[in-house]
């Protein structure tokens, strides 16, 4: 046991540095196996759909759970990264993959404007208006189907065509998933993370020691905005076809449920809630409108239950070890 | 604590995986061969049974039901295995439900539908697992043109029941000018448009301006808005403001309808209203009242018993009504599937994915096939396009106009019951 | 352009009724309430089974669909948020936000598998119209716009006058203070969430010959409740009846000047326009930290 103890730390170290822990290498080199295991098309397509949700989930957690601002918004600026890479491409033929840089660039002074138009507000306030600004957003697209055909759909050319096409997606989509990982881990790991923390339970005292709250505000938000702007365009390629409901609140909610369920502050958490929260749902397809009074339900008793989500359950595991091994070393 | 917290990520990210690919197993099947030699035919029924498009939905699903409990489920000596699949109103949502139906059910052949964003989302699916997509209800323009992108990659999409909205506007053009040069309405050349913001009016929409401005008619306003919204003043007054001489669009949610006509009234508006799609849930007379007095439509009759047949039993069986351009045509639509399984049987003996898109390739979408339907003149398709010929001899809506609270046919002018009155 | 203040006096009338139940619970139990509309649903299917199958008259049928409202959003706020604020550790605002997301799914989608998808409907509640210029506005919609005024001042009376209605205030002003004074927190919490829910019920009734019953119907009217009580800003109730006229006004014009499909941006961009200058809402109060 100690052995064992000595080499994580030993591999945990320089792995460290890149943002993973020996065990998410592990878990991210047996995601990386999924479709060659995978029986067919279906499941590798429904690991792109937990991948896909659950980056957006770890997007949005790196707001709401460092610097404590929900950004409602949130599918609003990926449908609007989707948006910009399928319009790019269906009118100056852009290639998709320099699209997902032009979705994420948009997103990202989308998020920028979001970020300095709620500088001066308080949580809810801001998210409240970071939804209306996507609800704006959502309405503008509906409005001008001259450009975007509105709601009566746009037709995206998707990445990859052809029936043993899933792995494609599935390995695209796993790339940007380990590198936003990545990228969160090292980011909340760093001095940034601790600002953005300090920023996140008291603004008054994080000014008071010199985090400024416009720099760090910022920042996060355009990165948070900038994945989604990624993940978006990747969304729109990969459904082919793009409507304004995209941009909506139901989209926005989805993704809410991943990042709370998941646990907030964690960057793992949201993640590992899309890869157990989609195939349980999705298998429940059957079921119709009870399927979604059943997600209600999960959502209203976590919430209650386990306001900390998933991410806070190995602590939970561990007291309660604790707590009865003391107990059976007291007897 | 790190270590074990990441022990659980990874053995949670397992076990997810495991159970979704466990599902697999234990459904299993795709072969059409069942247990003891009976010969099974899966067909995934598409239609969006939850969000803004779950009343036409559960229309379908429940009216495809009936169709197939007639036959008993039996086609030849296949049996029909139905796999009913929520295209709810996302796209994304819906694709990845049809997926699962033909992967993990193993659906050989799927029809209905409702949502055009929901069916440009199947053509890729069904493209992709090369599984034939029969009769989708789907109306919008861009369903056709995404196909016409790339014909050869999207032809296991067959035969659209539903025309590109042209020919709506046309007959609509076709009526009011020939009013005006009867001198049943006088008037300059002018109309205004609204609609809900949706696929399908705004298809409609733009098939209205095309055909109006080419007959010589200036659009005065045209306004979308929300489904759904039941507050439609100001778009009244607005149009009343503008002084055209008919007003014409389409609404399809009931809630909608009702208040746009019952608005009218209150703010007198006094125009002729085209509205498409009032009768296409049958409440529209208990929400309208006498609202609805006047107002145009489409208002395609049943042909034959066998329509009335449907509505008395719809109504036996779901307790409410049974419209004829919702209910009723989806079950047409079922009758026509039903038709096409059959004479693809009768042909080659054999009712798997291989035979049936062999049926629909050289017979539907070579011109081959008709169908005798209950409520159109005859389905039929051309080589070179995946909706339906429209024409008095095939796909064909008369008009309608509501006259003491019940529609009767106005245009065209063989088949008018009465005469419009302006 | 009387047209566009008799059409959006009377849009705001609603918005008034509906938005002052979610100013109401935010002021007070600090729930950003998202099932706000999903009450307005219930009041609609209770008004509905109660005047076109029970066929009682349409006055009791309205007030039916208020008493519905209030039982229904006891009981919710007992069995939901009443155990997380005993329980609740993290930010209380965000959690009780998902379990108002968890409510709205939870009566939508249960109201569709009890009802059905279809649209429940009367053509008229009351008979007959009055004239206001061109308008014939019908007796459904003015008496609609009555009630909402009516139940506004009563309710306003209520708060002021009443001990439950001070308590309330109380309560919305300081919690601990109010605690201190020996008012029941528990009670007050349940009482107001239940009123917030009657009043959305009431309107949900009172328009049912203008919007019938159905699953989704809860969604519109609950944006446009959040657009007014954020315009106005969050602890300002006699705010939300200026705020109500005002969202209804704008959106009206909006339709009227530019289109139906620019109302949503037009009222929008102004509220977050205004939202950049007084980033506490035109009356709000600063916000305590």
């Amino acid at each position: 046991m100690n052995s064992f103890k000595t080499l994580y730390t030993k591999a945990n170290r320089p792995l460290q540095k890149v943002g993973l822990s020996p065990i998410s290498v592990v878990a991210f080199i047996l995601v990386s196996l999924f479709p060659l295991i995978s029986p067919n098309e279906y499941y590798t397509r429904l690991g792109v759909t937990c991948m896909l949700w659950g980056t957006l989930a770890m997007g949005f957690d790196f707001s709401i759970g460092y610097i404590n601002v929900s950004n409602w918004g949130y599918a609003a600026l990926m449908g609007s990264g989707a948006y910009v890479s399928a319009l790019l491409n269906r009118y100056f033929d852009l290639s998709p993959w320099l699209g997902f840089i032009a979705g994420a660039a948009v997103a990202a002074l989308l998020g920028l404007l979001i970020a300095l138009l709620t500088m001066k507000m308080d949580t809810m306030f801001a998210a409240l208006l970071a939804w209306f600004v996507g609800i704006v957003l959502q309405n503008i697209i509906a409005a001008t189907p001259e450009i975007t055909r509105g709601s009566m759909g746009l037709n995206v050319k998707v990445l990859f065509a052809g029936g043993q096409s899933g792995k494609y997606y599935f390995y695209t989509m796993f790339a940007i998933c380990l590198v936003t990982f990545c990228i969160l881990r090292i980011i909340v790991n760093s001095k940034y993370g601790l600002s953005f923390r300090a920023l996140g339970q008291d603004i008054e005292a994080a000014k008071a020691v010199g985090i400024s709250p416009l720099k760090y505000r910022t920042l996060n938000f355009v990165i948070s905005c900038a994945i989604a702007g990624i993940v978006g365009a990747f969304y729109g390629h990969y459904v082919g076809v793009l409507a304004p409901t995209t941009l909506g609140t139901k989209n926005v909610v989805q993704i809410l449920v991943l990042a709370y369920i998941g646990g907030r502050g964690s960057i793992w958490g949201p993640l590992l809630a899309g890869f157990i929260l989609m195939p349980i749902f999705e298998s429940m397809n059957n079921l119709v409108e009870i399927k979604y009074i059943i997600y209600g339900a999960v959502l209203v008793i976590s919430m209650i239950f386990f306001p900390g989500g998933i991410c806070k359950l190995p602590t939970k595991v561990k007291e309660l070890w604790e707590h009865r091994s003391s107990n059976a070393a007291r007897s | 604590m790190k270590k074990r917290l990441s022990v659980i990520l990874s053995l949670a990210m397992l076990i997810a995986l495991a159970l979704s690919a466990c599902g697999e197993s234990s459904d299993g099947g795709g072969a059409s061969d069942g247990g003891d030699g009976e010969k099974v035919l899966k067909v995934a029924v598409c239609a969006p049974l939850t969000g803004t498009g779950a009343r036409a939905g559960t229309g379908f699903i429940e009216s495809t039901k009936m169709a197939f409990e007639d036959i008993d489920y039996k086609v030849g000596d296949y049996t029909i295995e139905m796999i009913t699949v929520d295209l709810t109103d996302d796209p994304e949502k819906g694709a990845l439900a049809l997926e699962q139906a033909i992967v993990r059910d193993g659906a050989q052949v799927a029809t209905q539908g409702w949502f055009t964003t929901g069916a440009m989302a199947s053509m890729d699916v069904v493209a992709r697992y090369e599984i034939p997509y029969l009769f989708n209800y789907g109306a919008g323009q861009s369903i056709d043109e995404k196909y016409a992108t790339d014909p050869d990659y999207y032809k296991y999409y067959i035969g659209k029941t539903y025309p590109l909205t042209d020919f709506i506007a046309v007959e609509y053009r076709d009526l009011v000018v020939e009013a005006m040069e009867s001198g049943a309405i006088s008037g300059d050349k002018t109309i205004c448009l609204y609609g809900e913001d949706t696929d399908w009016a705004r298809s409609l929409g733009a098939n209205y301006r095309k055909y109006f401005e080419e007959a010589g008619y200036t659009i005065l306003t045209e306004d979308y808005f929300a489904a759904g919204t039941t507050d439609l003043y100001a778009i009244l007054s607005k149009m009343q403001a503008a002084g055209p001489t008919l007003v014409a669009g389409t609404i399809n949610t009931p809630a909608t309808a009702a208040a746009f006509t019952k608005q009218a009234k209150e703010i007198n508006l006094g125009l002729p209203i085209i509205m498409q799609c009032l009768n296409e849930s049958a409440e529209w007379r208990d929400l309208c009242g006498d609202s609805a007095e006047g107002v145009i439509d489409q208002w395609p009759g049943w042909k034959d018993q066998r329509g009335q047949d449907f509505c008395d039993r719809w109504e036996k069986r779901m307790g409410y009504a049974a419209s004829i351009t919702t209910e009723g045509v989806a079950y047409d639509n079922a009758l026509l599937f039903i038709d096409a399984l059959q004479k693809c049987y009768d042909m080659y003996g054999v009712l798997d994915t291989e035979s049936i898109l062999k049926f629909g390739w050289e017979e539907i979408n070579g011109g081959n096939y008709s169908f005798d339907s209950i409520i159109q003149p005859a389905y039929r398709w051309e080589p070179g396009s995946i909706s339906p010929v429209v024409g008095q001899d095939a796909f064909f809506n008369p008009l309608g106009q509501v006259q003491g609270g019940e529609f009767v046919t106005i245009f065209p002018a063989e088949r008018a019951e009465a005469d419009p009155i302006w | 352009m009387v047209n566009i203040l008799v059409s959006g006096t009377l849009r705001g009338g609603m918005y008034v009724l509906i938005a002052l139940g979610l100013a109401l619970v935010y002021g007070v139990m600090k729930i950003p309430n998202f099932a706000h509309g999903e009450y307005y649903l219930i009041g609609a299917y209770a008004a509905y089974y109660a005047f076109a199958v029970f066929g009682w008259s349409p006055t009791i049928s309205v007030i039916f669909a208020a008493l519905v409202g209030f039982v229904c959003g006891a009981i919710i706020e007992k069995i939901t948020f009443a155990p997380l604020r005993k329980r609740n550790t993290g930010d209380w605002v965000t959690n009780a936000f998902m379990i108002g997301a968890g409510i709205q799914l939870i009566i939508q989608n249960g109201a569709q598998y009890i009802f059905s998808a279809n649209y429940f409907g009367v053509e008229k509640l009351w008979d007959g119209n009055f004239k206001i210029g061109s308008f014939n506005i019908s007796y459904d919609r003015l008496i609609a716009f009555g009630i909402a005024m009516v139940t506004v001042a009563v309710f306003w009376l209520f708060l002021k006058k009443t001990k439950t209605g001070i308590s309330i205030l109380a309560v919305a002003d300081d919690e601990t203070g109010a605690m201190l004074m020996g008012v029941d927190i528990k009670k007050i919490h349940t009482i107001t969430y239940a009123l917030s829910c009657m009043l959305a019920a009431l309107a949900g009734g009172a328009l049912l010959s203008i919007t019938p019953a159905y699953p989704t119907m809860g969604t519109a009217p609950n944006l446009a409740a959040w657009f007014t009580v954020i315009l106005v800003g969050v602890g300002n109730l006699s705010a939300v009846v200026v705020g109500g006229f005002m969202v209804g006004l704008i959106e009206v014009a909006s339709t009227y000047l530019l289109g139906a499909q620019w109302q949503s941006v037009v009222s929008l961009s102004v509220i977050i326009l205004i939202l950049l200058f007084k980033p506490n809402g035109l009356f709000g109060r600063k916000a305590k930290v």
